[in-house]
């Protein structure tokens, strides 16, 4: 009995702590102690639960901390919380910009528009929202054909209907791309300062096995994972935008 | 005639030649090498005296015995150049001591009368060497160079070389400090120690070799300006040859080699020839190598301060504007000026922060330093020009000096505020008759700032495209409307025919009215038409019953089951029948016609009234 009232005590106690760790982290952060008030964001993170926002101070202090890596994976998991915050995108441009690696994407022009509106007007639930207001005019005009004896009212509910119909098939889509991009576990970003990846799932044994060299902050997708060994957990195989693919040893990457 | 002349302008010469004495001064000259136990004099001189010279004591030196003078000494010396004539005199009173013992004596300040007027020496000092150790007593030891020739050693005539050892004539380099900091100031120099002075010139055939430091080489002058030293219990003479302030650029061990200097000695013997014995001078040529010494260079502390100057020594700073108002494409200036003692010619320059609206020429960067005892003392002046382009408040910015002061071995941060300017409209370069316009130009962008507090609770991320319940909705949103439709159209149906039965009597009543009226315009076809309408629209309407189920049987049973009488279905079915049949039957008349509309009226009554 006295075990639960403390748990539950506890559990009131831990959004206040959280609170005083974002002050805390808030003022390391404007006394340049960037370290630290990287550290007490995470923990925030980590009692308050994520939110755009603290993900976003998060990339903040790593960036200042000269973390660029980390802090483009920060300002990407911001961007899944609040997919449309100029703020956000904001920063995560300006620290892409000093990328060391330049890819030129090979992805087609559909798909593009289509993952970048997904993520437009607020994201993946804005469209989920949009879509069932949509259905329900669609469920309206359905009314308005049966209901109505004006033939122009019929009319107008009949095709107003069938659009909005199709327009709430499209949100859906839209709705559904969206949710399973800022899902996805499979995108990663190199952390480590350069990186060399390999041909084969291993340490390259000589220069014939290396495939190329990353930098900090160039993202990947992860394809597939095989265990590895001794310092390196697990190989991934991983493709760059422009559709290459190597093997990486998963301490230089950090998935969103 | 000509005698006259001559003497005119013989006078007008020496009229002309006419010119005031030169100054009255009075020094003293001190001993060079006074050793203790050995007789030394001083030298009070009265140049140029414009009158008599009143009589006047020697000074009373501590730890000397007076023991005569003044001995006086006159000299005067006139030159004409160009016509001028410049000539000069001194008296020299030349007083005698016995130095009784080793140190230093020092000489207070002497005032002599000169035709009334006081003049007064300046205080100073000079060292007593101690006796040299178990040699007599030797003579004429005084000012000058020249000594007689020691006993002893006493080379024949003929030889015209003779010995000079290493003890006799040797040379040393001095250092300053043995151990300093990188880029602190030591002075080195190069002396010459000979035994007896007997020294007649030298010269560098080597020069010294300072690897690894910055030279300020101190001019010296071209004669040896000899004085006297006890180095392990032997007096010497000793003259500095070689003057320099050195820099060194790197920690560490420095070795400093002072190069090769060949020395021209000579002697003096007594020859004795056939009838007399004469003096005879002999000279010779000794390489002398100055003994190298090794300088200990402390690296400067770790970390260095950002922004430092790399200046080793003590120093002031400061910057000014010139002017105060600033205007648009003229040029104003900051001037930074550092000011002291230590390495003033190898700072950097300063990098001042201007604003990017601002054009900055060039700085120009003037020193000048002189040495100061073992240093350089001095000021560097850093002038910046710049030109504001644009009309604003800016701000120079601040640039402090830093610089590492070896004696407290601490990095020293002297502030210089920066400068808030206001720019004004100036003068246009290229008069326009447009008001000119500037691009806003973007000096650096930088991530956005941090959003404070935010410690809104959050949730994992979980898309509503993804829940279960979202995908429900839509089956049971389509399920609810579906159900609602049906129930709303099936109540409708249900209220149409309610309304048709309700409006049924008044219908078939307006149809009647015009029936009676195609009747009284004895129009018999249509009438019989239109009444054959009216009732089976009435009986449409009233029954439910749709056209195409509108038969007699129909009719009569639902009239039937509304409870009508079988004369009434009679009489309904006799209307229906009349109608028909005069459709088809020529000859009407108006008296059947008016019988069966009073019939349809009444059956139609009746059957409202049910």
């Amino acid at each position: 009995m006295i075990l639960r009232k403390l748990i539950i005590l506890l559990l009131g106690l831990l959004p206040l702590m959280g609170q005083a760790q974002v002050h805390e982290a808030d003022s390391a952060y404007m006394a340049d102690d960037y370290l630290t008030a990287a550290k007490l964001y995470q923990q925030a993170i980590d009692s308050l639960g994520p939110s755009a926002e603290r993900y976003y101070n998060l990339g903040n202090a790593y960036y200042r901390a000269g973390l660029h890596g980390m802090a483009i994976v920060s300002y990407e998991r911001a961007l899944r919380h609040a997919p449309s915050n100029s703020d956000i995108k904001d920063n995560l441009e300006f620290v892409q910009a000093q990328n060391t690696d330049r890819i030129t994407p090979t992805s087609s022009l559909i798909s593009d528009a289509l993952n970048s509106l997904a993520m437009k007007c607020g994201g993946p639930d804005f469209w989920a929202i949009f879509a069932m207001l949509t259905f329900i005019l669609a469920l309206s005009g359905a009314a308005i054909y049966f209901l109505m004896e004006d033939v122009a009212w019929r009319k107008a509910g009949f095709f107003g209907g069938i659009v909005m119909l199709l327009l709430c098939i499209g949100s859906n889509l839209l709705a559904w791309r969206g949710a399973q991009l800022i899902t996805s576990h499979n995108r990663a970003i190199v952390v480590a300062p350069s990186v060399i990846l390999s041909t084969t799932p291993r340490e390259p044994k000589d220069r014939t096995e290396e495939a190329m060299l990353l930098h900090e902050g160039t993202p990947v997708e992860i394809l597939d994972s095989i265990p590895g060994t001794g310092s390196v957990p697990y190989w991934y195989d991983v493709q760059l935008d422009d559709n290459r693919r190597a093997w990486a040893p998963s301490p230089a990457l950090e998935r969103l | 005639m000509t005698r006259t002349k001559l003497t005119t302008l013989f006078i007008a010469f020496l009229l002309g030649c006419l010119h005031l004495m030169a100054q009255t001064s009075v020094e003293v000259s001190l001993p060079r090498r006074a050793v203790a136990g050995q007789r030394f004099t001083l030298t009070v001189t009265v140049n140029n005296p414009d009158g008599r010279v009143a009589d006047f004591r020697g000074p009373d030196l501590e730890g000397c015995t007076f023991r005569g003078g003044p001995g006086v000494s006159s000299s005067s010396y006139t030159q004409i150049i160009n016509g001028r004539m410049q000539s000069s005199s001194s008296t020299g009173y030349t007083f005698s001591y016995v130095a009784d013992r080793e140190g230093i004596v020092q000489v207070p300040a002497i005032t002599v009368q000169v035709n009334g007027k006081s003049y007064t020496t300046r205080a100073g000092q000079f060292e007593v060497m101690p006796a040299p150790a178990g040699s007599a007593q030797q003579t004429s030891m005084g000012g000058s160079g020249s000594s007689q020739q020691q006993s002893g050693a006493r080379p024949s005539g003929s030889g015209r070389d003779f010995a000079v050892g290493a003890s006799d004539l040797f040379m040393r380099v001095h250092l300053s400090s043995a151990s300093v900091y990188e880029q602190q100031a030591v002075e080195c120099s190069i002396k010459l120690y000979s035994s007896n002075g007997q020294v007649s010139a030298l010269s560098a055939t080597a020069i010294p070799n300072f690897d690894g430091c910055l030279i300020e080489t101190i001019g010296m002058p071209n004669t040896l300006d000899w004085h006297s030293e006890n180095v392990n219990g032997q007096n010497y003479y000793t003259a500095t040859v070689y003057r320099a302030i050195l820099y060194p650029q790197r920690s560490g061990q420095i070795k400093l080699t002072g190069g090769e200097y060949t020395i021209r000695v000579y002697r003096q013997i007594l020859v004795q020839d056939f009838f007399m014995t004469r003096p005879e001078m002999q000279e010779k040529d000794v390489k002398v190598n100055p003994s190298a010494v090794t300088l200990n260079v402390k690296a400067l502390p770790e970390p260095r301060p950002a922004g430092f100057s790399g200046a080793v020594g003590n120093f002031t700073a400061s910057a000014r504007l010139v002017g105060n108002s600033f205007k648009t494409n003229e040029a104003s200036s900051l001037i930074y000026t550092v000011e002291g003692t230590g390495n003033i010619k190898f700072l950097t320059d300063p990098t001042i922060d201007f604003p990017s609206e601002f054009e900055v020429y060039d700085p120009s960067v003037s020193s000048s330093a002189k040495v100061s005892g073992a240093n350089m003392t001095g000021t560097q002046t850093t002038e910046f020009t710049f030109v504001p382009q644009s009309v604003g408040k800016f701000r120079i910015g601040a640039h402090d000096f830093i610089y590492f002061n070896p004696s407290t071995g601490k990095y020293v941060t002297v502030p210089i505020d920066g400068y808030e300017i206001d720019v004004e409209k100036g003068a246009d370069v290229a008069p326009s008759s447009s008001v000119s316009k500037n691009d806003i130009v973007t000096k650096n962008t930088d991530i956005h700032h941090i959003k404070p507090d935010a410690n809104r609770p959050g949730s994992p991320l979980s898309p509503i495209a993804h829940s279960t319940l979202y995908w429900l909705l839509y089956p049971l949103l389509a399920i609810a409307l579906s159900a609602l439709l049906y129930r709303v159209i099936k109540r409708r149906g249900a209220d149409l025919s309610e309304r048709r039965f309700n409006k049924a009597g008044k219908v078939a009543r307006q149809r009647l009215n015009k029936a009676g009226k195609l009747l009284k315009a004895s129009q018999y076809e249509p009438f019989y038409e239109e009444l054959l309408r009216a009732m089976l629209a009435y009986m449409s309407d009233k029954f439910g019953l749709p056209a195409s189920q509108l038969n007699r049987d129909n009719i009569s049973a639902s009239l039937a089951a509304r409870g009508a009488s079988d004369t009434l279905i009679a009489a309904v079915i006799d209307i229906i029948n009349e109608c028909e049949m005069a459709r088809y039957t020529p000859g009407l008349t108006s008296e059947n016609a008016d019988k069966v509309f009073d019939s349809a009226r009444d059956c139609i009554n009746n059957i409202e009234n049910l």
